[in-house]
This record gives C-alpha cells, structure tokens and sequence, in this order.
C-alpha cells in the first residue's frame, strides 16, 4: 500500500504564455483513490492529460513502478481515461463499446467475449448488451464509460469529473459504485473534479491545484482541519476567514479582540484567520460584536450570518431550536484549537 | 370556422406551379407519339425503345455515368480528408472559405482556368481531363457538407479509441468515418448529381472524341427539341430523384446510430 506506483516529478507544461503546470510533483501510491481538486483552469486538467498521454510536458518526468511512462506511447499506455462526456462510440452497440479495448488486443475473439461478459455482469449491464448508448440514461451511460474504460486492465483509471453530469440521485449511488470497483479491482483510480464534495467523498488522498501549483496534499480530513495556506482554507469547505494582525501570543482582531494561540508569523503581521461556521458559538448580548443578518433554516440546522463591526461577514451554523432573530446582537464564541492563523 | 383568404399560400401555389411546369412538360412529351415534340399526337412509348438504339446517346450516356462514378469516389476521398485535416488543424475562417470556393466560384471561371491548366501542362483533353475537373468542382462540395458534419463530433471520441489502444487508422474507419456518414452520403448524391448534368466545365475540359451526355444533348438541341431529348431529360430526372430518395433514407438510419 505503501509503494508508489506513480512518481511525478517537476513537471512543467506551458501554453503559449499560459503556465498549466509549474514544475509539480506528486506521488501516487498503489490502489489508491487520488483527486486533483482545483478550481477550472488550474491545471488539474492538463496533468490528467499528460498522464494519459494526450500531451506532453515541457520538462518533468513521469514514472510509473519507476520506469519512464512519457517513453511509452498513448495507445499501449497501461492507463485508461473515463472522460467528463464518456466519448462512447454513438454508433456501437454496448457489447462492442465495452469490449473495443480488448480488440486491439491479441486476444481471441472468445476470450474478449468471455472477458467483455465478465464486466458487463460485473457492472450491472446484462440487459442493455444490444443497446446504442442513447437509449441509454445518464447514470447507465456512465457505467458503459467506466465497464469499458477498465476491460483492459489498466494500472490506472483516470476519471475525469466523474460524477458532474449525473443528478443528485445518481451521484451518490455512482459514488459507491464507483468504491465499490476500484476495490474489486484493484485499479488505483485518479480523479480529477473540481467540486470539492465530488473529491472528498471519494478520494483517499487530494491534492489541491490552483493556478498550476499543488497548495497541499492530505487526506480529505486533513485538508479541511488542517488547511496548511489560505487558498486551501478558502476552497475546501465552507469557512470564515477574518483579516487581523498578529501578536505575540495570538492575534488582534478589530471586531472580536484579542485571542490567543500560539502562531509562529511573528508579530505585527497581517495574518487571516479561518474559523468554521460550526466550531463558533452565540451569545446574545446588547453590545456585541455582531448582529445577525441573515437566519436561514437549513433542515437539521440553523445558517446565521454576522455581520461584524469590520463589516466582515461571517457565517455560523446554529442548532435549529436556537432562539436567534435578525437583527439580534451577538458575541462569538470559539475554542483557540479550531482556530487557524496563515 | 370561416376560412380567411391566405395570399401566402396562393403565391406559394404558383411559385410551385411555375418550379414544376417546364420538368412536367419534359417528362409528359417524352411520352409523344409525334416526332415534332411540340404537337401532341398521343401517348407512344417509342422514343423510350428506339433511344437504346441511338449509339451515340446510349455510348454518351455510360460515359457519362462512368464520369460521375469515378468523381464521386475521388471526391469523398479527397474531400473527406481536406475536412479531417481542416478540422484537425483547427482551421479558421479563411482556410474553410477558400477549401469550398470551387462551389461559389462560376462555372465558366473554372472552366476557362481548369483548360487554360491542361494546356499549360499539355495535357490533351479526354474524360480523364473531364474527371479531374469535375473532381476539383465535387470535392468543394464534399468538404462543405463534411466540415458542416465533423464539426459536431465530440472529439474525445477519437481520443477514447486511441485511449483504448487503437491505431490511428482503426479510429479513421471504425469510429471517425462511420460518424461522418450521413455527410458523406449526402456528398456522394450532390458530386454524382452536380457530376452528371453538368455543362460548362465538361465543354470546356472534355476531348472532342468522347462527348458527355450533355455536350450530346446540347448538339441535338440546335436541331430542334425532339422527344428523345425530353425521353434523356427524364431518365437524368429520375435517376438524381432515386439518388435523393435513396440518399435520404440512408440518411436517415445512418443518422439514427
């Protein structure tokens, strides 16, 4: 579990002046589920693509069980590419969409047909073999994508936003399939999105990309209680982040005051402070720093907005039997431990 | 409901009347027992029977068609590519414009420019000559009705053949071409079409030993319209509607895939 089966190492990659990747690099460890998260246009994209051999970077090298996998061309690649459009073959029936992999094989015709049998009832498709993928529903079309994306076998899937065309439904149950394979499998899985909820749910590990850099690698839990930058605080999750400036013991905030916990910015900084909304605690009070704007009931809770004396807005969740009007005045309450300086 | 007098649907009446008149005039002649096509002596089928028998007609005919056949294949092949390239080269504006400017361009301009060609580079003029001209014509109109089509191809569909370890000429003839299908019938039907009744260009490019179906007709013209013309005009007019038909419904199952 622990061997990498894929090692990037300083890649960069160029478009015109447009910088898609600036010298990454990254590991990826054997059956892992691994998500490059990021914002459209941060380079997630190309990385995938570089990958799967569409294109090629300026300079960096990609290894896969450390022997050089740019050396090896796109089509014999030991990697697949479930794609954002599934790209199934619009004239082909099911049967020879799945089983269009293993026909570039030496196999024999039987023992594509053994195997491409082996998948679809793997996969759930016994009674759509003779169909055309339009008569097919979103969610079955993606299991067509993903049956034939690993009939051959790969060492990596890579799956690109795989679960943005489908409804709310779907998702979740193509979520667990989607587990569900990878593990029955054994095929490390690379996912590329950039929704958040889409990477957490799914992956072992993330890396978040912006503007062609890696800000932090973790797991899920990690990235969201222990954002090592502001970006990676700002992007996964939803959270507060307050402008202060540093102290010796903590920071100075206009609006909240002094708090203390330990930091290493030094003093006298401009720092930001991230607080979740549920890690902060009201309390009414005539004077208080806050006054609450907005109350939206939210099913199992409350999401209140404040807005500060700074005219910093921040938001909380509240329980829902919480007596809070708008227009109440409140003060603040939070643990020093939730709380993140950068 | 009282009907209202709709003045649309009256001029649209005429208009057809007016398209479709002279082609009725054609097709009911051919069937005149006369010799004189404009005098109507009675319903005959002769002139249908003795046409086989006019050598000249009948040799310019298979000519004719062997012209169109072998400009139909030269120009999907050659027009498809043009259309694959442009496409993959992601060619603006001008590249497309000037790949289907044959088309737009007069006849009579290409024609002069295609013989003005030939003779700079002595080539003598034979339906090869004819061939190679309407193939410059057809192909235009090849790529304009493909480049129409490859434009709305996902074109992660090739890359998820090459993905799946095809090579570049299994993704070309077992998923690019089958998707271009519909444009590539509709091609093969205006080149055979454009091809069989064309005039100018064929006049201009052919040798005078092998006179195209056209140039025959225009010879007998100059004697007066006889019926065996009217009998020509409606076998020319009956194969480019099978064509249509034929294209259409190919069309349509090629189109539901």
């Amino acid at each position: 579990m622990s061997e990498n089966l894929l090692e990037i190492r300083n890649l960069t990659k160029n478009f015109g002046s447009v910088t898609a990747l600036n010298n990454i690099s990254l590991d990826i460890k054997t059956n892992e589920m691994f998500a490059l998260l990021g914002p459209s246009g941060c380079g997630k994209t190309t990385l995938l693509r570089i990958i799967a051999g569409f294109e090629s970077p300026d300079s960096g090298q990609v290894l896969m069980n450390q022997t050089d996998l740019l050396a090896i061309p796109t089509r014999t690649r030991p990697v697949n590419l479930m794609f954002q459009s599934y790209a199934l073959f619009p004239h082909m029936d099911i049967f020879s969409n799945i089983s269009y992999g293993l026909t570039n094989t030496s196999l024999s015709k039987e023992e594509i047909s053994k195997q491409t049998f082996e998948i679809i009832e793997k996969i759930g498709l016994q009674e759509h073999v003779k169909k055309k993928p339009n008569q097919l529903s979103g969610g079955q079309q993606q299991r067509v994508a993903l049956a034939r994306a690993i009939a051959r076998k790969p060492k990596i899937l890579l799956l690109d936003e795989p679960l943005s065309a489908l409804d709310k439904k779907i998702r979740q149950e193509m979520q667990v399939e989607l587990k569900r394979i990878q593990h029955e499998f054994g095929i490390t899985f690379i996912i590329v999105t950039h929704d958040q909820d889409e990477a957490i749910s799914l992956a072992n590990r993330i890396a978040v990309f912006n503007k062609g850099e890696i800000k932090q690698i973790s797991s899920p839990q990690e990235l969201y209680e222990n954002p090592t930058n502001e970006f990676v605080a700002d992007f996964i999750g939803d959270g507060n982040l307050l402008k202060a400036v540093s102290t010796a013991n903590g920071f100075q905030h206009p609006s909240l005051g002094e708090i203390a916990i330990p930091h290493n910015s030094g003093s006298g900084k401009q720092v930001s402070v991230l607080i979740r909304p549920e890690n902060i605690a009201l309390v009414k009070a005539s004077n208080g720093s806050g006054e609450i704007t907005d109350s939206v009931f939210a099913g199992s809770r409350k999401n209140i907005t404040i807005k500060l004396r700074t005219n910093e807005i921040v938001r909380v969740y509240a329980d829902k039997s919480a007596s809070l009007e708008i227009g109440d005045r409140v003060n603040l309450s939070f643990k020093p431990q939730d709380v993140r300086v950068f | 409901m009282h009907k209202r007098f709709n003045l649309s649907a009256v001029v649209a009446v005429f208009v057809i009347i007016f398209l479709y008149l002279p082609i009725t005039a054609v097709v009911g002649l051919s069937f005149n027992q006369s010799s004189n096509s404009l005098i109507w002596k009675g319903f005959s089928l002769d002139w249908y029977k003795t046409i086989w028998s006019n050598e000249p007609i009948m040799s310019s005919f298979q000519r004719t068609i062997f012209v169109a056949v072998v400009t139909t294949v030269l120009s999907l092949i050659i027009g498809t590519t043009i259309s694959i390239g442009l496409n993959k080269m992601k060619a603006g504006g001008f590249l497309r414009t000037f790949s289907t400017a044959p088309a737009i361009v007069p006849d009579l301009v290409l024609a002069i420019g295609l013989l003005t060609t030939f003779s700079v580079i002595s080539m003598s003029l034979s339906l090869t000559t004819v061939i190679i001209s309407h193939t410059v014509f057809c192909t235009a109109f090849v790529v304009a009705v493909v480049l129409a089509r490859i434009g709305l191809i996902d074109p992660s569909i090739e890359e998820a053949s090459t993905d799946l370890g095809a090579s570049a000429m299994k993704t070309l003839f077992k998923i690019t071409i089958p998707q271009l299908m519909p444009s590539l019938i509709a091609g093969a039907v205006l080149s055979f079409t454009l091809s069989m009744d064309e005039f100018v260009i064929a006049f201009f490019t052919n040798g005078p030993e092998t006179p195209t179906l056209p140039m025959v007709i225009y010879s007998m013209i100059r004697f007066g319209v006889t019926p065996e013309i009217n009998v020509l005009g409606t076998l020319l007019l009956v194969i480019s509607f099978v064509g249509v038909i034929l294209a259409q419904r190919i069309g349509k199952v090629a189109d539901s895939i």
